[in-house]
C-alpha cells in the first residue's frame, strides 16, 4: 500500500511585510493563511497520509498568539497527520514559538517534531525521521543522524529537513544549516523533504525543495508550489507531484526611462502582468532621465497602477527629473517671473545640493503654472 | 488735459456767473481773497467731469448755493485732451438735470451718453463716476490739489491715487510686474509655505510638521520594539543558560554525589561517637578512683598531723613552764628599787612646800612698799593740777563779764566806718556858706554865732541870723539830700547802740575792752592746758587713781610697817632662789622615782605573758592529747595505713584503662572526620540551593518570556521598520518639496522686489531735479510696494517723511505730484495740475524756490494755482486772473 504525502515548506506565516502599504500588507499576511488552508485541501483531496512541513512555518521565534492561532484554525483545513519542523526562523529554543503553540493546545493530528527521533504514521507504514533545528544557525549537519536511525521493517522511510545544499543550491542562497547532498542516499531514505530554499527544486530524485507555497518576495525561483509525494512501498522510487498552490505574483521590474514613449510601454508592460491585477505585487526600479512632462505622466501612470496592483512598490533612486526648455516654455516668462525663472535655473544648472532644490523649485513653478493655465 | 475755460454759475458761494477765460499751457494765476470761492472753483471742475449730472445724493445736492433750495448749478468747461477741444456742460440738482458735450466741431453727447463718453476720456472705471473722493477720480483726484491736503496722510500718494497712478502706468508696472498673474502666483507660492512653516518662527507646520512627527513617531516605535526584542532575546539566552546548567547537574548527578558524601560521612561520624563515649567512661572511672584515694590519704595525712601536733603541744608546754619561772625571780629586786624612790620624792614635796610659804610673805612686804611709794607720788601731782584748772577758771570768768567779744567789735568796727562814710556823703551835698560879715556883724545859727570866713556845711533847713540884717532862710537844694541825712542818722544811731550794748562810751573805749578780754581767755586756756599735761586723763580719774592705791594699801594683810623699798626687794629675791631649788629637786625625785616604776612594771609584764603563754600551752596539750586518744580508739593507725595502700593500686589500674580508650579514639581521628561532614553538608546545601535558584530563575524566565512571546516582536519590529522606511521616504519628499518652495517664494519676491524697484526708478528720477533745486544734497526713497515717499535722506540721516514739517511735506508732495505730471505728459497724457493755496505753510525762501519749480513745470503742463496772496507771485511773468474780475454782466447760463 502506497505512501502519499504533501511536502511543503517555508510558510513565514506572520510574515510582516513592513515595506509594503497598509492595505497590501494585510492582504499578503492573509495569504498567507489561506495558502496552508489550501494545502490542507490539497492533502485532503489527494488523501495524504501526512502533511510534512520542512521548517519555517513561523516568519520569527516571537510570532504573535495571533499567528499561532490562525495557524492552528488553518490546520484544521486537514484532520490527518500535520509534522511540524521546526527551521531556522522558528527554531525550537526556550519559550520560543513551539512551546506557546502547545501551551495554547493542539489537536492531536498536529505534530511538532521537536526533537531528532523517528514520527511513527500510517499505522507504522511511514517512518519520518526530522532534523529540528534548536537554533538558527547550526554548523554541523543535523541530518546526520538519518544515517543511524533504526530502520522500520515495512515502513518507507522519509526524512524531514531544513537547511542548506550548498553544492546544489544557486550561489547566493543562504549557506547556513548544511544537509550533506546525499543524505537520502547514505541514509537510506526513501524521500528527504527539505525546507528553505523558497522556490521548488529537484536536488535529485528523493532529495526535493517544496519551496514556500505562497510567494514572499519577487525572486524568479518558481515559489508557490506544494508537492504531492506518492511512494508505493519501501525502497520504490518516490513520484513527486508539483502543484501549484500560490496566490500572488511577485514581480521585480527595473526600466529605463527617458521619453513619453517609455512611460508608455512601460504602463502596457504592467497593466499585462495577467488579470486580476490585484494578485500582482510589483518592486519596480526606474532609471534614466526625465523632464517634467514625462515625469509627471509617469506620476499619472503609476499612479493608476497602484490602485489596480496589489502592491507598486516604486525605486526612484536612479530616476533623475530635469527640467526641458519645453518644460520653461510652459511657464509664462512674464514681469518678474522670468527672472526668477533665471535664476532658478541657473541654480539647477550649479552645484548640488542646492541645485537639486532648485530643479524641484522649477518643478513646482512649473506644475503652478500649468494648473493655472488649465484652471485660466 | 489742458484746461481753458471755465464758466460757473449758482454753484455754493459762486451765484455768478463767473467766466474764467483763457487760461494758457503754462503757469496761472487765480487770485481771489478769502471767501470769494477760490475752492469753489476747483470744486466746480470736479462736479463737472466726475459728477453724474443726474446724481442726487447729499454731496451733489450740496452744491446749490447755501439757503437757494430752487437754485440750479451750472458749469461749463472747455479743455483739451487726446488731441481734440472740448466743451462739457452740466447742470445739478434741478431738472431739467443736463449734461451735453461736444468735441469741437464733431460729435456731440448729451444726457447718460455724455457722461459715458466722459467716463471713457478720462479713463475712468465704469461706475466710479459720482463719487466724491478724490482718490477715485482718477488721476486727476491726484494732480488737482484741494487746500489744505497736500500733505495728508503719511505719504505724498494716497491709495487711490497710487491706484490711479499704476493703473495710468499701467504698461510699464504691467510688464515689470508681470500682470495680475504674477501676484497671483507668489501669493500660491506664498500660502504653500505658509502651509508648512509658521509665520512666526519659521516652524514646520502641516504636511512638514505631520511627516516629520510620523518618522519621529515610527522611529520611536523602531527603537522601542528592538530594545523589546534585544531584551526578549537576552533573556531568551539566560533561559538556555540556565536550563544548560540545570542539565548539567542532573547529567552529573551532583546533587546523589552530594547526599552520598554524606551519608558516608554521618557513618564515620557515628563510629567515632561509640569510641567517645566508652573514652568518656573511663574517665569517669579514674576519676572516682582517684576520688577514693585521696579520701584515703587524707584520713592518714590527718591522723599523722595529729600524733605530731600533740606530742609539739607537751614540748611547748615545758619550755613554757621554765621561762616562767625566771621571769618570777626577775620582778623582786625592781620591786625594791620603786619603794626607795617613792620614799625620796616625798622628802623633795615638803622641802618644796615650804620654801612656796616663805617666799609669799617677803613678796607681800614688797608690794606693801610699793604702794606706799606711789600713793605719795600721785597725791603730789594732783595737787598742782587742781592747782591749774582753778586758774583756769578764773581768767574765764573775768572773761565773760566783757560783753566786747569778738563779733560786736566787728560789729561795730563796720558801722562807725558806714556812719563816716554816711556823714561824709551828706557833707558832700551839703550847701556851703562862708560868711564874711562887715566889720562888728555876726551871724548866729539858731542862738550860735557863726565865725566869720568859718565854711558851714547846711545839710537841712536853716535859718540864720544876720546881724543887721535880720533872719535868713536857706534851704538847701542838694539831690537826695534828705535821704543822706537820714541815712547818716541812722548810721549814727546805730553806732551809739552798739556801744551802749558794750557798755562802752566811745570806740575807743570798745577797742580797749575787747584787747582785754582776749587776754583773760589766753591766760584761761594756759593753765587748762597745764592742769591736762598733769592729769591727761582728767582729775577725776587721777583723783580716783590716787583714792584706788590708797584702798589697795590700807587692805593689805599684816602689819603696817614702814619697811624700806631696797631692802623688801631683796628679801623676796632670796625667798623666790630658794623656792626654786626646792622645785627642781621634787621633779629630780618623781624623775627617779618614775623611771624604777617602769622597771617593775617591764619585768612585771614580762612575767604575766610567759604565764599567759604557759596556761595556754598547758590547755593545747591536753586537748590534742584527747583527741588523738579518741581517734585511735576509732580506727587504729594500721588499718588506715593499709587502706591507703590499696586505693593506690586501683588509681593506677584505671588510669591505665583511660590512657587507652584516649588512644584508640586518637588514631580514629575525629576532628578529621567532623570536617569531612561538616564539609559533606555544606556541599549538600549548597548544590540544593543552587539547584532550587536555577528552578526559580528557569521558572522566572519561562514567566516573563511567556508574556514577551506572545506580542510577536519580530513581526511588529519589521512591521515598524517598514513604516520607518516609508516615513523617511515621505519626510525626504516634504522636505525636498519644503525647501524648494521655499527657494522658489524667496527667488519670486527677491524678483518682484527689484522689478518694483526698477519701476520706482524713473519716478524718483523725475523728482531728482525738484528736489535738488529745494533741498540740494537730499535724496528721497521710495517704498516701492506702495509708491510712497518713505525717507528723506539728508546728511546722511534718514527722516521719516511723517516726522518732516508740515511745510516740508506740503512741498515734497506738491513736488511729486509735478513729477508724476510730467512722467504721464512724457507718455503723451498732458495733466493739469491746480493747486489751491497749496503752498500756504511756506516760508519766502522755499516760496521762491517752490515757484522756480513750477515754472520750470509750467513749461511741460498746465498749472493752475489758485491763491489769496497773488502778491507772492507778483515777480514772475505768468498771468494772473483776479476771481473778482471775472464775475461777467453776461446773460445767466440758465
Amino acid at each position: 500500500m502506497s505512501i502519499t504525502v504533501v511536502h511543503t515548506a517555508d510558510w513565514q506565516l506572520g510574515k510582516a511585510f513592513g515595506a509594503v502599504g497598509d492595505e497590501a500588507r494585510g492582504r499578503l499576511r492573509d495569504a498567507r493563511f489561506e495558502a496552508v488552508e489550501r494545502l490542507g485541501a490539497l492533502a485532503r483531496e489527494r488523501q495524504a497520509d501526512a502533511v510534512l512541513v520542512a521548517g519555517d512555518l513561523f516568519d520569527s521565534g516571537t510570532a504573535g498568539d495571533p499567528t499561532l492561532r490562525r495557524a492552528r484554525v488553518a490546520m484544521e483545513s486537514f484532520s490527518g497527520p500535520w509534522v511540524l519542523l521546526p527551521g531556522n526562523h522558528d527554531a525550537a529554543t526556550a519559550e520560543g514559538v513551539w512551546a506557546r503553540l502547545r501551551r495554547l493546545g493542539l489537536p492531536g493530528n498536529v505534530i511538532i517534531a521537536e526533537r531528532a527521533e523517528p514520527v511513527m504514521l500510517a499505522d507504522g507504514r511511514l517512518m519520518v525521521l526530522p532534523a529540528p533545528l534548536a537554533r538558527n544557525n547550526e554548523s554541523d549537519d543535523l541530518t546526520a543522524w538519518f544515517d543511524t536511525a533504526p530502520a522500520a521493517p515495512g515502513a518507507v522511510r522519509i526524512g524531514l529537513a531544513h537547511g542548506s545544499i550548498p553544492s546544489r543550491l544557486p550561489a547566493d542562497a543562504d549557506a547556513r544549516n548544511p544537509i550533506a547532498d546525499d543524505r537520502a542516499t547514505r541514509a537510506g531514505l526513501d524521500y528527504l523533504a527539505l525546507g528553505d530554499w523558497h522556490g521548488t527544486l529537484r536536488i535529485d530524485a528523493r532529495t526535493w525543495y517544496s519551496g514556500t507555497p505562497e510567494p514572499d518576495r519577487a525572486k524568479d525561483n518558481d515559489p508557490g508550489n506544494a508537492l504531492v509525494v506518492r511512494i508505493d512501498r519501501p525502497g520504490a522510487a518516490a513520484v513527486v507531484e508539483k502543484v501549484a498552490v500560490g496566490r500572488y505574483c511577485w514581480h521585480a521590474i527595473r526600466r529605463t526611462v527617458h521619453r513619453r514613449e517609455d512611460v508608455a510601454v512601460l504602463s502596457e508592460d504592467l497593466r499585462a502582468l495577467g488579470s486580476p491585477l490585484d494578485r500582482h505585487v510589483v518592486e519596480l526600479t526606474l532609471e534614466g532621465t526625465v523632464d517634467f512632462a514625462t515625469r509627471a505622466m509617469l506620476t499619472d501612470v503609476l499612479g493608476d497602477l497602484a490602485v489596480r496592483l496589489c502592491d507598486l512598490r516604486l525605486d526612484e533612486g536612479r530616476l533623475a527629473v530635469f527640467h526641458s526648455d519645453d518644460d520653461l516654455q510652459q511657464i509664462p516668462a512674464i514681469g518678474f517671473i522670468g527672472s526668477a525663472l533665471a535664476r532658478l535655473r541657473e541654480k539647477a544648472m550649479g552645484s548640488e545640493p542646492q541645485a537639486a532644490i532648485a530643479e524641484v523649485a522649477l518643478r513646482i513653478l512649473y506644475h503652478e503654472c500649468r494648473q493655472a493655465h488649465v484652471g485660466h | 488735459m489742458h484746461i481753458r475755460r471755465i464758466r460757473i454759475q449758482d454753484f455754493r458761494k459762486l451765484r455768478g456767473p463767473v467766466c474764467l477765460d483763457g487760461l494758457g499751457d503754462g503757469l496761472t494765476i487765480i487770485a481771489g481773497d478769502n471767501e470769494d470761492g477760490k475752492s469753489t472753483v476747483l470744486e466746480a471742475i470736479r462736479a463737472a467731469l466726475f459728477y453724474r449730472h443726474r446724481a442726487n445724493d447729499e454731496f451733489v445736492r450740496s452744491l446749490a448755493p447755501f439757503g437757494c433750495t430752487g437754485a440750479r448749478p451750472v458749469v461749463e468747461l472747455d479743455f483739451e485732451l487726446g488731441g481734440l477741444s472740448w466743451h462739457l456742460r452740466k447742470a445739478f440738482c434741478r431738472k431739467p438735470y443736463e449734461a451735453l458735450l461736444t468735441a469741437g466741431a464733431g460729435a456731440t453727447f448729451s444726457g447718460d451718453a455724455a457722461e459715458e463718453e466722459l467716463g471713457r476720456l478720462l479713463g475712468l472705471p465704469r461706475g466710479s463716476r459720482g463719487a466724491t473722493r478724490p482718490a477715485e477720480q482718477g488721476i486727476w483726484g491726484l494732480f488737482w490739489v484741494s487746500q489744505g491736503t497736500a500733505f495728508d496722510g503719511d505719504g505724498a500718494l494716497s491709495d487711490g491715487s497710487r491706484a490711479t497712478l499704476t493703473g495710468a502706468l499701467e504698461d510699464e508696472f504691467g510688464r515689470v510686474l508681470g500682470g495680475d498673474a504674477a501676484p497671483a502666483l507668489v501669493a500660491r507660492i506664498r500660502q504653500r509655505c505658509d502651509a508648512l512653516f509658521t509665520q512666526a518662527r519659521n516652524s514646520p507646520q502641516g504636511d512638514l510638521k505631520l511627516a516629520l512627527e510620523a518618522k519621529a513617531k515610527a522611529q520611536e516605535n523602531v527603537d522601542e520594539l528592538e530594545a523589546a526584542l534585544a531584551d526578549y532575546q537576552g533573556k531568551l539566552a539566560e533561559l538556555q543558560r540556565l536550563r544548560a546548567e540545570r542539565a548539567r547537574y542532573d547529567r552529573e548527578q551532583t546533587l546523589a554525589q552530594a547526599e552520598a558524601a554524606v551519608q558516608a560521612a554521618e557513618q564515620e561520624h557515628r563510629q567515632i561517637e561509640g569510641l567517645q563515649q566508652r573514652e568518656q567512661q573511663a574517665g569517669r572511672e579514674a576519676e572516682l578512683a582517684h576520688a577514693r584515694f585521696d579520701r584515703t590519704r587524707a584520713a592518714w595525712r590527718a591522723r599523722h598531723d595529729a600524733i605530731q601536733a600533740a606530742k609539739a603541744a607537751a614540748e611547748e608546754e615545758a619550755a613554757l613552764a621554765a621561762e616562767l619561772a625566771a621571769a618570777e625571780h626577775r620582778l623582786v629586786p625592781a620591786q625594791a628599787l620603786l619603794a626607795q624612790a617613792e620614799a625620796g620624792l616625798e622628802a623633795a614635796r615638803q622641802r618644796q612646800q615650804d620654801t612656796a610659804a616663805w617666799c609669799a610673805k617677803a613678796d607681800l612686804a614688797l608690794r606693801r612698799a610699793r604702794l606706799q611709794c606711789d600713793v605719795r607720788a600721785d597725791s603730789a601731782v594732783l595737787e598742782k593740777a587742781e592747782a591749774a584748772d582753778a586758774a583756769a577758771e578764773r581768767a574765764a570768768a573775768a572773761a565773760i563779764l566783757i560783753p566786747m567779744d569778738d563779733a560786736a567789735i566787728t560789729a561795730l568796727r563796720t558801722g562807725v566806718a558806714a556812719a563816716r562814710e554816711a556823714a561824709a556823703r551828706l557833707e558832700a551835698a551839703a550847701t556851703q556858706v562862708v560868711f564874711t560879715p562887715e566889720a562888728g556883724q555876726r551871724v548866729f545859727l539858731g542862738a550860735e554865732e557863726v565865725p566869720a570866713g568859718q565854711l558851714l556845711r547846711l545839710a537841712a533847713e536853716t535859718v540864720l541870723r544876720l546881724e543887721g540884717f535880720g533872719a535868713i532862710l536857706i534851704r538847701p537844694g542838694g539831690e537826695d539830700l534828705a535821704e543822706r541825712q537820714r541815712k547818716a542818722a541812722a548810721a549814727e544811731a546805730a553806732v551809739a547802740e552798739m556801744l551802749a550794748r558794750g557798755g562802752v562810751p566811745d570806740a575807743d573805749a570798745a577797742e580797749a575792752a575787747w584787747a582785754l578780754r582776749r587776754r583773760h581767755l589766753a591766760a584761761a586756756e594756759s593753765e587748762r592746758r597745764a592742769a591736762a599735761t598733769l592729769a591727761p586723763h582728767g582729775l577725776a580719774v587721777l583723783r580716783a587713781a590716787v583714792a584706788a592705791k590708797a584702798e589697795e594699801l590700807a587692805a593689805l594683810p599684816g602689819e603696817a610697817a614702814a619697811e624700806p623699798l631696797a631692802d623688801a626687794a631683796v628679801a623676796a629675791e632670796a625667798a623666790r632662789s630658794a623656792r626654786e631649788e626646792a622645785i627642781r629637786q621634787l621633779a629630780t625625785c618623781q624623775q627617779e622615782r618614775d623611771r624604777c616604776d617602769r622597771d617593775r612594771e617591764q619585768v612585771a609584764g614580762v612575767e604575766l605573758s610567759v604565764r599567759t603563754r604557759w596556761e595556754t600551752a598547758a590547755a593545747r596539750s591536753r586537748e590534742l592529747q584527747q583527741a588523738l586518744f579518741e581517734a585511735r580508739a576509732s580506727v587504729a593507725d594500721a588499718t588506715l595505713l593499709t587502706a591507703l595502700k590499696d586505693e593506690e593500686a586501683n588509681v593506677a589500674a584505671a588510669d591505665a584503662l583511660l590512657e587507652q580508650a584516649r588512644e584508640v579514639l586518637r588514631s580514629c581521628k575525629p576532628d578529621a572526620v567532623a570536617e569531612r561532614l561538616a564539609g559533606a553538608r555544606c556541599l549538600l546545601t549548597e548544590t540544593r540551593e543552587r539547584l532550587r535558584r536555577l528552578d526559580d530563575d528557569v521558572r522566572d524566565r519561562q514567566g516573563e518570556l511567556r508574556g514577551l512571546g506572545q506580542h510577536g516582536l519580530e513581526d511588529d519590529l519589521a512591521a515598524a521598520k517598514g513604516v520607518l522606511q516609508r516615513a523617511e521616504g515621505k519626510l525626504a519628499v516634504v522636505e525636498q518639496d519644503a525647501a524648494a518652495l521655499r527657494l522658489l517664494y524667496e527667488t519670486l519676491r527677491t524678483a518682484e522686489q527689484e522689478a518694483k524697484l526698477s519701476f520706482a526708478e524713473p519716478i524718483a528720477r523725475r523728482m531728482s531735479p525738484y528736489l535738488q533745486t529745494l533741498f540740494p544734497g537730499c535724496e528721497l526713497d521710495f517704498d516701492s510696494n506702495t509708491l510712497q515717499l518713505s525717507h528723506l535722506r539728508r546728511a546722511g540721516c534718514d527722516e521719516p517723511f511723517s516726522r518732516l514739517s508740515v511745510g516740508t511735506r506740503e512741498q515734497l508732495a506738491v513736488l511729486t505730484r509735478l513729477a508724476f505730471a510730467e512722467l504721464l505728459s512724457e507718455r503723451g497724457q498732458p495733466a493739469a495740475v491746480i493747486l489751491d493755496d497749496a503752498l500756504v505753510y511756506s516760508d519766502r525762501s522755499r516760496l521762491q524756490r517752490m515757484q522756480a519749480e513750477l515754472l520750470r513745470a509750467a513749461e511741460r503742463l498746465q498749472v493752475l494755482v489758485l491763491t489769496c496772496r497773488p502778491d507772492d507771485y507778483a515777480g514772475l511773468d505768468v498771468p494772473t486772473i483776479r476771481l473778482a474780475d471775472c464775475f461777467t454782466g453776461e446773460p445767466s447760463l440758465v
